[in-house]
């Protein structure tokens, strides 16, 4: 019980950390197309690096935050048959579970082969061969951390449903207000 | 397994998968990768490869970045007074008209639509300023959102848009063109979609509150109310026709603009910011990460060769020109189901642009006629990214917000076939003037 | 059942790399009777940019895909060789400097898997803009729009303003003057419609000539029966020649196209390509760093063997 609420407290700080970074990242991507412009208009100059560092950065934002999404309701999914089978808990759980079972299983075999090109850019010392030079394996590494948060979070909720510390997550629809 | 079949199998299994409850984005992967072992009968170690690739490529691209600012832009507008003064000023002008601001959403849409070439993050944008506002004043949320999902699509037809760029690099037709081609298009779009609610709301004056006619001392004194985002506007609007800021870094300047407007006004907080910005890190990375994970999917589509051989096969029936766009029509509307606009489009035109030139369409117009079809995908299920916007949103399911925003996809339907009986609409523009 | 490969382009069909893989495919099927198909995704359509393409079929995600050199930058400095600045300026130099780069390539392909199949030109690089660049003075607020590392020491280097920007934004800053040039081959601005947008000038330099490789997954390649593999590399060689010949003839037709839609012409002096060349002076040694002790040794080779012609 310990090993698991430790688990979960884990997953729950790198998930804010993972979105905190996420909110850097956007205010990074601000700040590096004002500079560019500031230096295209003002100064008949450019970073030479602006289009590349801002996709890495669009691809910090899309997934550093995605445990955080997770563990408060904030990806989406198809409620129909959980909210149908909402007066049998067994059926219920024994769906959330095959849910769980299959994300850890795809997500994890992403995780897995990302891994592999992070291993492959570090080892081979692959850059980006631009004016910025930046070694591939850091921003392909932000995306693997995001995922891999992301299935540790997945992986925390399955086992509190197994543990039964956990509700399932799932909002109830259509009566939920406007934010 | 032969490609219908697998096709077949594909889509039940999506049904399957999503119906469950699997988290959409991870259901997009699972389709895929089950899609690419069974049809294409790939191994895992290959599948691997092409997922983690394909899926870092489409994350890196600069050009959404547009979305995370947009929505932020849109989170701090909400927190200002911005929206509500936005409201207050529209409301004298609007009132006489049946559906009142229910237009605003039709209004807002296209004014952002001049600034930002994304349909999501037009949607995004506007129904972060316009949802909360109308529904606190008692309008009908289905005929809000609907008008939303639908009115958000203008973002790929009034210029800048990114579609129309892609479209004009692969069939090598000039850009500016196309973007003077979505102009008059995209004003009959939002001139169906007003109509459309102003009937709606003669049948049923209760879809939208009463509210009492303002003359005009309160038109007059309204324009204060409208000043702030007339000047937003016209701030990035101006950045991009300067040739200061290029399309895809408007949504910086957008940004920017706001942030300064709130700090002027005293009305930006510390907490605030880290508010919006952890609110737009989480919707973002929703909408991203379905968006990487729907790349893969029309990956996993392009492997299965079925957008390349159903071209060809429409292409070997001979058809009468507008039997032609009728049959590609249908077949769009589908593709568009499980495919992004842009997908399809750099599947597809290939195969199908010298088809439609040869049976005697202008390469311009039959790219008007393309974004209409991406329109329609954007409010589609399974894959209908503006959906995806509104449910993220406003917690609704994706089956009521599909049944709202029906009524608008039959409107961009029937202004397709108008295009299509007239293609003076949309040919007429570029050339007067160019 | 035919096998069944699928081969990854970025480019349109109507460009040039998109014609050669169009007619390599074509040959594939008609010499193995159809038991080879290579559908070709052109345009990116597979989701895969060409700087994906090596690891892509490294791992096999793609049998085979057609990749400018230049777009392999930070894999290997070999690989850049063929886009510094005025190493190469005309097709034969390029076809000179291709052959003998060939065994360096496959040496350094064969640690990944895979190995080069043919390769095709682009036609040679020149400056795209509203009036002539002709002269030093001419590169003086000219804000060109540049792709890579080295193009953009050089035009630092000679006085003109390097703009960073992607092919997307390239045309609407040259509406709304955000840029006034564009470095790039006579086809690339002939096939965006420059001269509409107002870039009716274009001076051939012979700032470099792209080269762009089809490369083939080796495993894939050995799987093939032998009588296969001896079709894919025959359809290769043809399509090589092909291809080269096709830029040539294509470089007459664009002269052809440009006099139509008015655009200026303009050979540059001898004097202004010596200033230019020494302008890449400072990008070429960082490549040398980059490579390594043997740089000057390879440049030698094909300082000789162009000198030899
Ligand atoms: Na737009
Ligand atoms: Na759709």
């Amino acid at each position: 019980m310990l090993a698991v609420n430790g688990l979960r407290w884990l997953a729950r700080l790198l998930s804010l950390a993972g979105a905190v970074g996420a909110a850097v990242a956007i205010v990074l991507i601000v700040a590096v197309i004002l500079v560019e412009v500031v230096l295209r208009t003002l100064f008949a100059t450019s970073t030479f690096m602006s289009d590349e560092l801002v996709g890495y950065l669009v691809a910090a934002v899309g997934f550093l935050p995605l445990g955080y999404a997770f563990a408060t309701g904030g990806i989406l999914r198809v409620n129909l048959l959980l909210n149908m089978v909402q007066a049998r808990p067994r059926l219920r759980m024994a769906i959330e579970l095959g849910c769980v079972a299959a994300t850890l299983a795809v997500v994890g075999l992403l995780v897995w082969y990302l891994w592999g090109n992070v291993a492959r850019q570090y080892t081979r010392g692959y850059t980006s061969g631009t004016m910025s030079g930046i070694p591939q394996w850091i921003p392909t590494g932000v995306m693997l951390l995001g995922i891999a948060i992301f299935w540790l979070q997945v992986f925390v909720y399955g086992l509190g449903l197994v543990t039964s510390t956990e509700r399932l997550l799932v909002e109830s629809q259509d009566e939920t207000a406007v934010t | 397994m032969d490609m219908y079949a697998g096709s077949l199998a594909v889509f039940v299994l999506m049904f399957l998968f999503l119906g469950v409850g699997v988290w959409l984005f991870v259901g997009f992967l699972l389709l895929s990768v089950v899609g690419l072992m069974l049809v294409v009968g790939m191994d895992i170690p290959r599948i691997g490869a092409i997922m983690s690739q394909i899926m870092w490529r489409s994350a890196s691209a600069w050009e959404l970045s547009a979305i995370p600012l947009f929505i932020l832009m849109g989170d701090i507008i909400f927190h200002t007074d911005m929206a509500r003064r936005l409201f207050r000023g529209l409301a004298p002008w609007v009132n006489h008209i049946p559906g009142r601001l229910l237009h605003a959403n039709i209004g807002g849409c296209t004014l952002f639509s001049a600034i930002c070439g994304s349909s999501v993050a037009t949607t995004a944008t506007i129904a972060k300023i316009t949802a909360g506002e109308l529904r606190t004043r008692g309008y009908d949320q289905d005929l809000a959102l609907g008008s939303l999902a639908g009115a958000g699509t203008f973002g790929l037809m009034i210029p800048p848009s990114i579609n129309m760029i892609i479209y004009g690099v692969l069939a090598e037709v000039s850009i500016a063109k196309m973007f003077a081609a979505g102009v008059i298009p995209g004003l009959i779009l939002a001139s169906l979609y007003a109509g459309y609610i102003i009937v709606r709301c003669l049948i049923n004056p209760s879809l939208a509150p009463a509210s009492e006619r303002a003359g005009w001392p309160e038109r007059l004194a309204s324009l204060i109310d409208l000043m702030p985002i007339a000047l937003l506007i016209l701030i990035v609007l101006g950045s991009i026709y300067l040739g200061i800021a290029t399309p895809s870094e408007s949504a910086a300047m957008g940004l920017a603009a706001t942030l300064a407007m709130a700090l002027v006004t005293r009305q930006l907080s510390l907490p605030m910011l880290v508010r919006a910005l952890m609110s737009t890190a989480r919707t973002s990375a929703m909408l991203l990460s379905l968006m990487a994970a729907a790349s893969f999917m029309s990956a996993a589509m392009g492997y299965m060769h079925v957008p390349q051989d159903v071209s060809m096969a429409i292409g070997q029936l001979d058809l009468a020109p507008y039997m032609l766009i009728l049959i590609l029509g249908l077949f769009y509307v589908l593709l568009g189901c499980p495919l992004d606009g842009i997908s399809m489009m750099v599947m597809s035109v290939p195969i199908v642009l010298p088809l439609v030139v040869n049976a005697g369409f202008d390469p311009i117009w039959f790219g008007v006629f393309l974004i209409v079809m991406a329109e329609l995908g954007q409010v589609t299920p399974p894959v209908g990214f503006n959906l995806f916007v509104l449910q993220g949103m406003t917690g609704f399911s994706m089956a009521r917000l599909s049944v709202a925003a029906f009524p608008f996809f039959l409107l961009m339907c029937a202004a397709g076939a108008l295009f299509t009986v007239f293609p003076q609409l949309v040919t007429w523009l570029p050339n007067v003037l160019f | 059942a035919p096998v069944k490969w699928d081969l990854s382009s970025e480019y349109a069909p109507t460009s040039l790399p998109g014609r050669v893989d169009a007619y390599f495919a074509e040959r594939v099927k008609a010499l193995s009777k159809g038991e080879l198909d290579i559908t070709v995704h052109f345009s990116g359509a597979l989701g895969f940019k060409a700087a994906d393409h090596y690891t892509a079929v490294e791992d096999g995600a793609l049998q085979i895909a057609s990749t400018p050199f230049n777009r392999m930058n930070g894999i290997n400095p070999i690989f850049e060789l063929q886009s510094l600045p005025f190493l190469q300026s005309t097709l034969d130099e390029a076809e000179t400097l291709d052959r003998l780069l060939r065994p360096f390539y496959d040496n350094a392909m064969a640690k990944n898997g895979q190995f080069v199949l043919f390769t095709m030109p682009w036609t040679p690089q020149g400056f795209w803009a509203k009036k002539p660049v002709a002269s030093e003075e001419d590169l003086k607020g000219l804000r060109v729009r540049v792709v890579d590392l080295a193009a953009v020491q050089t035009m630092k280097a000679a006085g003109a303003d390097a703009i960073q920007l992607s092919w997307a934004d390239t045309l609407p800053a040259i509406s709304t003057g955000a840029i006034n040039g564009v470095l790039t081959s006579d086809d690339g601005g002939l096939s965006a419609k420059f001269p509409e947008s107002g870039l009716t000038a274009f001076s051939p330099v012979g700032f470099t000539v792209g080269v762009e490789m089809v490369h083939v997954n080796r495993e894939a390649f050995e799987a093939l029966p032998a009588g296969m593999q001896i079709v894919l590399l025959t359809a290769a060689g043809e399509a090589q020649t092909y291809g080269w010949a096709l830029a040539r003839k294509t470089i007459a037709d664009n002269i052809e196209k440009m006099k139509q839609q008015g655009v200026a012409i303009s050979e540059p002096a001898p004097t202004f390509k010596d200033y230019l060349r020494k302008s890449a002076a400072g990008a070429i040694d960082d490549w040398k760093k980059r490579f390594g002790p043997q740089a000057d040794m390879v440049i030698e080779l094909y300082t000789q063997a162009v000198q030899a012609k």
